[in-house]
Parts: structure tokens; sequence; C-alpha cells
């Protein structure tokens, strides 16, 4: 027990001087929100590293390795992937203009509304975009829970309070100060789940007999449940069946793709070369860190066949950790699921205090032609800070209640982004006649058929993106064909490296600068 | 075992590089430095010459 406090203190410890480091660096809100669009690849790569490792992929995805068998692979690892792979493509685009926005409801408004003051679609994007995003903190915090509680022994509740202290400190400083966090954070998940999964590689008595067991064995997930059938655990589409899997893989991947806290991450780096590379790196860095999950997830179920009565599936690797590692090799896989846990989450509460204030509140403060000054924007620096607070403190109660498996709430939500945004993003930045009533239908659409489709199940069993997404993207293509093209300012920053004046100033309004 | 998941992982990456490649060549014709045409196209390194 000594030990892992001992070690967790030193964690806490690096944290904090590395998010006072990053706040020293906040000099306006451009700093605040998108590290002023001056971050370089280092830090581009292990910012976006450790935000894809969330306790969704650090503890839900051995899990459902464990409890539902390789085809998880191919849901999750593969889908995840497939998302980065695509956003080159979508990074390059985002960070062409030479005024590019700072937030994804403000290139919403860009986009599709230039030639408006306020822009509605610009709010309803960043509604959508705070309940998502807070969906995403209290899973975040629930996973932090759960660690600190099974290591400790204290209440659940009470981790997850401390888990809030941690997460508002590293927030407080903004973007610069989420990157550099995660930068230590990407580092220390690295050597966590390297030294999980030598040990249970050792411990189970190597990979043939980690393989030989998975493939073999009948243990249900939880203590007294049905059994499996044997080999069902190393099918292709395990006990999910094809279209759940596909479906799975299609929000992980397409929908991860146009999440709108990655889409924002574009507009940090310094030029558009530096953000499509930074994901390229990412694939790479992945690569095995995912490796050594995935022995992680089979080597447990050959460690611990069947788990408690009353847990989840994402308690596997805590339960593993302290069953099975020696406390400092234990320790470190320890911190590296709280370090994935806060790396997201400071993340998530950024993108939702944006949402709120700067696209929601700031957007309407400053309509009608206000420019926003030096001192309006420290005020809303402020008002940024206290808000992230408030939200942490919600997000905590939301966690306390343990509303879903970790990775399942993470799919949820990027199959929901998916839905509602694919076709505002891909076509956006790479049609040209993509305009306001096509991106109105899109979302709607996108929106009403992922919901029936997630409570009621979707038609012939297609998987739900297909149906959700697919059908959003078909209405935008239509009425985009059928209405006027958009005015040259809404598509002009993003197809063109030599913009008009009027487009470069219609970029200024949205921003609200004072030039 | 099925390898489909494996070979679908390993589809991913090798997509992440077909996806890269084209963007920073189209990047480098631009000759622009403010979108980082004269970074090199695996590190961004300014000094070096980008791969053309």
């Amino acid at each position: 027990m000594s030990i892992y406090l001992g070690v967790f203190i030193g964690y806490f410890a690096i944290i904090i001087i590395s998010s006072i480091v990053g706040a020293k660096k906040v000099e306006t809100m451009g700093d605040f929100t998108t590290g002023g669009n001056s971050m370089g690849l280092i830090l581009g790569v292990g910012t976006s590293v450790a935000t894809w490792l969330s306790v969704a992929s650090v503890m839900g995805v051995p899990g459902n390795i464990y409890s539902r068998g390789v085809c998880a692979i191919t849901g999750w690892i593969a889908g995840w992937f497939g998302g980065t792979a695509l956003m080159p493509l979508i990074a390059y685009k985002i960070r062409r203009p030479a005024v590019p926005t700072r937030t994804f409801p403000e290139f919403i408004h860009a986009r599709y509304d230039a030639d408006k003051d306020v822009s509605p679609l610009q709010i309803v994007a960043a509604v959508i975009e705070l309940a998502g995003y807070f969906v995403f903190s209290f899973i975040q915090v629930q996973g932090f829970g759960i660690v600190l509680n099974r290591i400790t022994g204290l209440p659940f509740v009470t981790c997850c309070w401390l888990f809030m202290i941690i997460l508002v400190f590293t927030c407080f400083g903004g973007f610069q100060s989420v990157a550099r966090t995660d930068t230590v954070n990407a580092i220390l998940i690295l050597i966590g789940v390297i030294a999980g999964a030598i040990t249970v590689v050792n411990v189970a008595g190597g990979m043939g007999a980690i393989v030989e067991n998975f493939a073999t064995t009948t243990a249900p997930a939880v203590t007294g449940g049905n059994p499996i059938p044997a080999g069902s655990l190393t099918s292709t589409w395990g006990v999910f069946g094809a279209s759940a899997i596909m479906s799975t893989f299609l929000s992980n991947s397409l929908g991860a793709s146009v999440a709108p806290h990655w889409v924002a991450r574009f507009m940090a780096p310094k030029n558009a070369k530096t953000g499509a590379l930074q994901m390229f790196w990412v694939v790479i860095f992945l690569i095995p860190i995912f490796i050594c999950i995935v022995i992680i997830g089979m080597g447990g179920k050959a460690l611990m066949p069947s788990l408690p009565e009353g847990v989840t599936s994402d308690y596997m690797f805590p339960q593993l950790i302290i069953n099975y590692l020696n406390p400092v090799l234990g320790s470190l896989a320890l911190v590296a699921i709280c370090a994935a846990a806060v790396s997201t989450a400071n993340s998530m509460l950024l993108h939702c205090s944006t949402s709120l204030i700067y696209d929601i509140v700031r957007n309407i403060k400053f309509s009608g032609g206000k420019k926003a000054t030096v001192e309006d924007d420290a005020k809303t620096t402020k008002v940024l800070r206290i808000t992230i607070l408030v939200l942490g403190v919600l997000a905590v109660i939301g966690a306390i209640q343990q509303w879903s498996f970790l990775a399942d709430g993470f799919t949820y939500v990027y199959g929901a982004f998916g839905s509602v945004f694919f076709a505002m993003v891909w076509l956006g930045l790479y049609v040209k006649k993509m305009n306001r009533p096509a991106a109105w239908v899109s979302l709607i659409v996108g929106f009403i058929l992922y919901f029936y489709c997630v409570t009621q199940g979707a038609p012939f069993g297609l998987p739900t993106f297909i149906v959700s997404g697919g059908c959003s993207v078909i209405s935008a293509i239509i009425v985009m064909l059928v209405t006027k093209a958009p005015p040259v300012e809404c598509y002009e920053a993003y197809f063109s490296d030599d913009p008009s004046e009027a487009t470069v100033a219609a970029m200024h309004r949205i921003r609200r600068d004072d030039v | 075992m099925s390898m489909f998941p494996i070979i679908m992982w390993i589809l991913m990456v090798v997509v992440a590089f077909v996806i890269y490649i084209p963007v920073a060549i189209k990047i480098n014709k631009t000759g622009l430095k403010r979108l980082g045409a004269t970074a090199h196209i695996f590190t961004c390194d300014p000094d070096k010459d980008p791969i053309k």
C-alpha cells in the first residue's frame, strides 16, 4: 500500500508541476483555447496519444477482450486506428485558413453561417458538444474512481472527488497545460501497460499458454454467469455478431474522425503539415501500447477466468494488477490508468467549458458587430476556469451513478457525433456546394435516426452508423443539390490558399477579433 | 484464432500511411511556409528540406 501511495503522490506532483508550467504560457484567450495556434510536433503527438488513451482504452478494451473476445480488436482498436488514419485529411483543411477558428462550433459558424453575425448552427453544435463531452468526462471520473477504490479501499465516491481536484487543476491552465500534462501522461501510460503486459505473460506461462486458454475457455466473465461456448472468444464476431461489431467499428472510426475535440485539436498546431503529421505519428506510437493492452485482456482470462460477482469487466485490469503484479510494477500500471483518465478528461472538460462560454455566451454577448477587447477576453478566460470547476463537480455526480460500461459509453457518444457531424465536416471541407440548409438537414436526420436505432434497433439488422450516418449524408447531398450554393466567404478559406479580403474579414468577425 | 481483427488493425495502419503522404505532398506543392510546406515531411523540422 505504501509503495502504491508513494508512486501516486509522485505522479500527482509531476502533473501539478507540468500544469503550472503550461498555465504560465497562457497570455491570451487563444492560448487558453488552442494554445495560440503554435503547438509543435512533439507536444501535438504527446497530447493526441494521451487523448486517445482514455480509461475506455486502458480499462474498457482489456475488459472487453476479456469478456467478449478478439472481436473487440476489430470494433474498438481497429476502429480507433481507422479514425486516426483519416484525420490528416481533416487536419490539413481545418488548419489551412490564415485566420483559423478556435473551436469546433466556431468552425461550423465559419463554414455555414459566415454571412451571419450570430450562428444558430454554432450554438446547436456547442450544445451537442457540451452534452457529449460531459458524458465523456464522467466516464473518465468513473474509471479513476474504480482504480483508486481498488487500491486504497477508500469509498468510490471519495475517489471520484479526489479525481476532480486533479482534473480541475490541469484544466485551469487551458490547452497549453492540458497538452503538457498529456505528454507526460502518454509516457507514463506506455511504461505502465508494458509493465502490465510483461508481468501477465510471465505469470500466465507465456503467450502460447494465453492463446491456448483463450481459445478453449468456457468460464463466464463474471462468477455465476452462464458458461460461454468454447472458441467464442477467438471467433471473428464473438458474441456480438457481424452487424454489431461493424457498427462499433464504423462508430469508432468514422464517428471519431469528426469528433469535435479532434477537429478542434487540429486548430492548435503551428501549421497544417504539423497537424496532419502528428496524427500519422500517433498511429505509430499507439501500436505498442495497444499490443500490450490486447495481451493484458487475453492474459487476464488465463489468470482470472471469472471476475467476482457484482463487478463489470471494466474492473478486470485493476483486479489483475492488485492480484498478480508486484507492487512496483503494479503501481506503474495503476498510474497508467489514472494518467489515461486525467489526460482524456481534462481535454473533455476544457471542451465542455469552451462550448458553453466561448461558443454560446461569448458568441451572443458580442453579437451586433461588437468586438471583444483584450480585457473582455481576459474576463472570458476567468469565466472559462470557473465553468470548468462547476462542470467538474457535475461530472463527479454523473460518475457516481456508474451509468454505463466504459468502452460502450464512448461508442455511443462517438456514434452520435459521427451521425450528426459527419456530413457537416467531411462535405463541408471537401465540397464547395455544401451549404447551410444541407447542414441543418444532415444534423437533424443524423440525430433522429441515431437515437431511433440505439433505442429501437436498426432496420434489417444493419449497423447503426450505416443507417444514421448514411441517411444523414444522403439527405445532405439531396438538399445541397436542390438549393443555392453558399456565399464565397463560407468556403473560400478552406479551399483557397489566397482568400479574398472579404473572407479574411469574415473570419475575424466570427472570432470577434478586435482588429 | 481468427486473424480478421489483426488484419483489420494492420490495414488501418497502412491506411494511415497511404492517406498522410498525399496530404503532405499537396501541402509541399503550395510552397507556403504558413502551411508547413518548407518543413520536413516526417519531422516538420523547418531547417531540413522537405522530401518532394
